[in-house]
């Protein structure tokens, strides 16, 4: 089921992360993570298109992604 | 409700040492400095707080190996963290930043182990904390998101410790440890990095970064080599 066609945001991450493959957060449940089989790493000038859409908001917020718009 | 006695301290860390061994009590008092004033016209006092702390650290044991070859070295100052409940993470556990070796007492008696009482003095603050994770040895670099402990909100400013127990750096030059921080404990990412470690000993930094409420740890690995293992603690003091 596809509800969008809109490309994926990219972010330009500014402080090291690790964050789980998107396919994990959706089959974990609400709450904690049970098995994630891969983790992401990006470091401090990476862009990447695939952070988690309930992670977005506060590395945003907290300033450790930026938006990188496109042709990145 | 649980209730710790001292049969629940896991250790008793002052640089990287543990001389729970050889001490057999431990008495710790942490204080808000109040002003009390009562103002004119007014039938009670009010209790104004200052900002400041106080605190005092008092322990007692015998005379072992590991207290002669640690705590008698005196006037140096040493990052405390006394794991009060165990070792898991999130337990709870005393700390200070700069704990003075200030001085010590022998004492003989001809039935018993010779007493020996460290005098320790503050310099700054005696805190609760929590385990950011647990004393365990860590060989790849990784982190401990997948067991993330959660402090129930996020803080604006703090103390972090570390306390490195054993160290084999199998050719690397150091190790780096960072604590990692997360709003929903999906993704985490670096809060703080400490200094780079080459031997066992400990470290303590404040924080004035807000600090969200789920926290980690990582550690990493500079240079190349192999074998190398880390046995470390981290924890979490809360303004």
């Amino acid at each position: 089921m596809s509800r969008t066609t809109d490309p994926p945001a990219r972010y330009r991450v500014l402080v090291a992360i690790d964050y789980p493959a998107p396919e994990d957060v959706r089959h974990a449940a609400a709450g904690a993570l049970e098995r994630v089989r891969s983790w992401h790493h990006a470091e401090p000038g990476d862009v990447v298109d695939d952070i988690p859409e309930r992670s977005a908001a506060w590395l945003l917020a907290d300033g450790i992604i930026e938006l990188a718009g496109g042709g990145e | 409700m649980a209730y710790y006695s001292g049969a629940d301290v896991y250790a008793l860390w002052l640089d990287g040492h543990d001389v729970r061994g050889s001490q057999q009590s431990l008495q710790a008092s942490m204080e808000a400095v109040v002003d009390r004033r009562r103002a004119l016209g007014s039938t009670s006092q009010a209790a104004l707080t200052t900002g400041q702390t106080d605190g005092t650290l008092e322990m007692s044991g015998w005379l072992s190996s590991d207290t002669i070859n640690y705590l008698s070295s005196l006037g140096t100052a040493s990052v405390l963290l006394v794991q009060l409940a165990g070792n898991t993470g999130g337990a709870l556990a005393l700390a200070g930043a700069s704990v003075l070796r200030s001085g010590q007492e022998l004492s003989y008696e001809d039935d018993r182990a010779a007493n020996y009482v460290p005098h320790l003095a503050l310099d700054g603050r005696l805190r609760l904390a929590n385990l950011a994770c647990p004393y365990a040895a860590r060989t790849t670099a990784g982190n401990t998101d997948a067991s993330y402990v959660d402090l129930g909100s996020s803080s604006a400013s703090g103390q972090i410790y570390l306390e490195l127990g054993a160290l084999t750096l199998g050719g690397y030059t150091s190790l780096t440890v960072t604590l990692r921080h997360s709003s929903d404990h999906v993704t985490f990412a670096t809060h703080t990095t400490l200094a780079a470690m080459t031997a066992i000993g400990g470290q303590s930094v404040a924080y004035t970064a807000s600090l969200n409420r789920y926290i980690s740890v990582g550690w990493s690995w500079t240079g190349s080599g192999s074998g190398q293992s880390a046995s470390f603690v981290v924890a979490v003091g809360r303004d």
